[in-house]
């Protein structure tokens, strides 16, 4: 079984102050380090998981960045995965959803994959459609937010389950080759084995250039970017532990909360 | 004639799930911004009653697709709504931002040549254009989003707009008999991944926690807080379920319960647009987290920027110290 896993690089500038106005176009400061997207981990260890459970699978897995955010793929070579591509974007067109999937469909489409995975949605974008999307590229079924915890292959397809609110669970079959996204969470990644990291160390990159490729004008257009009003009174207690639990005690006694 | 704004009723299992009017009341902040006519669509293998339903609910035009459909199928629902949108022109599509609306929303955009907006928290006008507002990082910040195609797939972000109140008259229904192609995925069960917490809706206190607990064992802090009150119970974001650190019944957000307590407490919760989705109606959110600019803080009445391994134990520490003799 072939399986392409698509891993997002995501700028380490998350969560840190200078992502402001200031910044409008989320373009990563040049030479910013990369990370990979959290949920695109958990499809990472999902397909190697499946990869080690049978005699003769292979993971692949496929990026879209600058320059620098192959880092992510060596990471996922150190971590076993045989082989990398990296879909080389100069531009910050790298965060549109549409152009991604365009350019991910593009440069796989020949691969002869038998399951695509890719995280539900990217920390920092968030849109959730890239793995839909590259899955309406390549004519295939898709099911959206799957439990990487819950996926079976067989020779009949790809099982999954997934939480579909209310309290309810649906579990679904999927003829292959088929598209899973998948939620964060366990199972976490596993850490690299010497072993491969030697091996990581001598494999290059499949490197494509994204100008290369086919993919549409954006249809998203972000007009700007900001700081979230606070809906509430967002009363911010100030002092060390103490006097902040202090504070809320006394807060939660005043309206009669705790005795 | 203006081109219409389309609202895709939400089901699983046959049965109408009541996000659909918060997706309505969605359409309706759009036809007040640009005057259109709302259709409602509803697929389905008998969709006579719950389309009825629907259009004396919302008192707005409802139209129903008889197609062979066992129940939700993304394959489908995309064969079957890529063409009927089309010929209806809609400019303005309107789906619940769930897991059932995200599974379709980007695909059917696809095949409509339109944008897909995901996760949309309101809308304005800016000029010729609609500005929507969506959360990016995780809520930290927002951007705001206008589309160049012709047509927009709109996703609804849940529990930000509230359903309209009862309609004045009743909506017409029409319905409509298309042919669902064969599909290569299919629903195998949809089943009770835990008994809705009864315990969870009628508390009055909700203390949550979130990935910031760290260790299932820190956990305990989060069950020592929650024992301070007469009746309190413990919740746990999705990551926190997902981990098996806390039963799924326990679920707060979009893919588990919806609560509005008096007392909110969220220990370690970031604050994604999901987990708020089910907590945002709480009476008074108060937020522990060590991340100044965690999400959470954003809708919180109190703001505590500490480690909640840290701050329960001091706590703790207060209440006993300042207990007030009975």
């Amino acid at each position: 079984m072939k399986m392409l896993v698509c891993l997002k690089p995501i700028p380490e500038t998350e969560g840190s102050t200078d992502l402001t106005a200031a910044n409008p176009s989320f373009a990563p400061p040049a030479g910013s380090p990369f990370r990979m997207n959290a949920p695109d981990e958990a499809a990472l260890e999902l397909a190697l998981q499946l990869r080690d459970a049978r005699p003769a699978g292979r993971v692949e897995a496929v990026s879209v960045g600058p320059p620098g955010s192959e880092a992510v793929l060596k990471r996922a070579l150190g971590l076993g995965v045989d082989h990398g591509i990296h879909i080389l974007a100069a531009s910050d067109l790298f965060l549109n959803p549409a152009v991604t999937a365009a350019w991910i469909a593009a440069a796989v489409r020949n691969g002869n994959y038998d399951l695509f995975l890719a995280g539900v949605l990217s920390e920092d974008g968030m849109h959730g459609q890239v793995g839909p999307l590259v899955a309406e590229h390549l004519s295939i079924p898709c099911a959206a937010g799957v439990q990487p915890t819950r996926v079976e292959v067989s020779g009949e397809g790809v099982r999954v389950e997934r939480l579909i609110g209310e309290g309810l669970r649906d579990s679904l079959q999927l003829a292959l080759p088929a598209m899973l996204t998948v939620q964060a969470g366990p199972p976490k990644l596993r850490y690299p084995s010497l072993s491969n990291i030697l091996r990581a160390r001598e494999q290059q990159l499949a490197v494509i250039c994204a100008d290369r490729l086919a993919a549409p004008e954006p249809g998203m257009a972000i007009v700007g970017f900001r700081r979230p009003q606070k809906s509430r009174a967002g009363l911010i207690l100030k002092g060390g532990s103490a006097e902040k639990a202090q504070q809320f005690l006394k807060l939660l006694r005043e309206k009669g909360l705790l005795g | 004639m203006t081109r219409p704004i389309v609202v895709i009723a939400e089901q699983i299992a046959g049965k109408l799930r009541p996000v659909t009017f918060e997706t309505v009341a969605f359409a309706l902040e759009i036809q007040r911004l640009r005057p259109a006519p709302i259709r409602i669509v509803i697929l389905g293998a008998e969709p006579e009653r719950v389309a009825r339903s629907i259009a004396d609910a919302a008192g707005l035009d409802v139209l129903g697709i008889r197609t062979k459909l066992a129940g939700y199928n993304a394959e489908s629902y995309k064969a079957v709504l890529a063409p009927l949108l089309a010929e209806l022109e809609a400019a303005w599509i309107c789906v619940a931002h769930t897991p059932v609306g995200m599974d379709f929303a980007p695909g059917l955009a696809f095949r409509l040549g339109a944008v897909c907006i995901t996760g949309i928290e309101a809308v304005a006008a800016d000029g010729d254009r609609l500005l929507f507002t969506r959360a990016f990082h995780n809520g930290k910040m927002l951007g705001d989003v206008g589309s160049r195609t012709d047509a927009a797939v709109l996703t609804v972000t849940p529990g930000v707009f509230k359903p309209p109140a009862a309609a004045v008259g009743a909506g017409r229904v029409a319905i409509r008999q298309v042919a669902c192609p064969p599909v290569r995925s299919r629903t195998l069960a949809v089943t009770a991944a835990a008994t809705q917490e009864s315990e969870l809706t009628s508390a009055p206190v909700v203390v949550a926690a979130g990935r910031g607990v760290d260790k299932k064992e820190n956990l305990a802090l989060i069950f020592r807080l929650a024992e301070l009150f007469p009746r309190a119970a413990v919740a746990g974001s999705r990551w926190v379920c997902d981990a098996g650190w806390l039963p799924r019944r326990r679920q707060v957000g979009l893919t588990g319960a919806r609560v509005a307590p008096r007392l909110y407490i969220a220990c370690g919760i970031s604050g994604s647009p999901q987990h708020l989705a089910g907590m945002r109606d709480s009476v008074l959110i108060a937020a522990v987290n060590r991340d100044p600019h965690a999400a959470i803080f954003n809708i919180a009445d109190v703001c505590i920027v500490e480690d909640l391994n840290t701050f329960i134990p001091a706590f703790i520490r207060e209440y006993r110290k300042n207990r007030q003799p009975q």
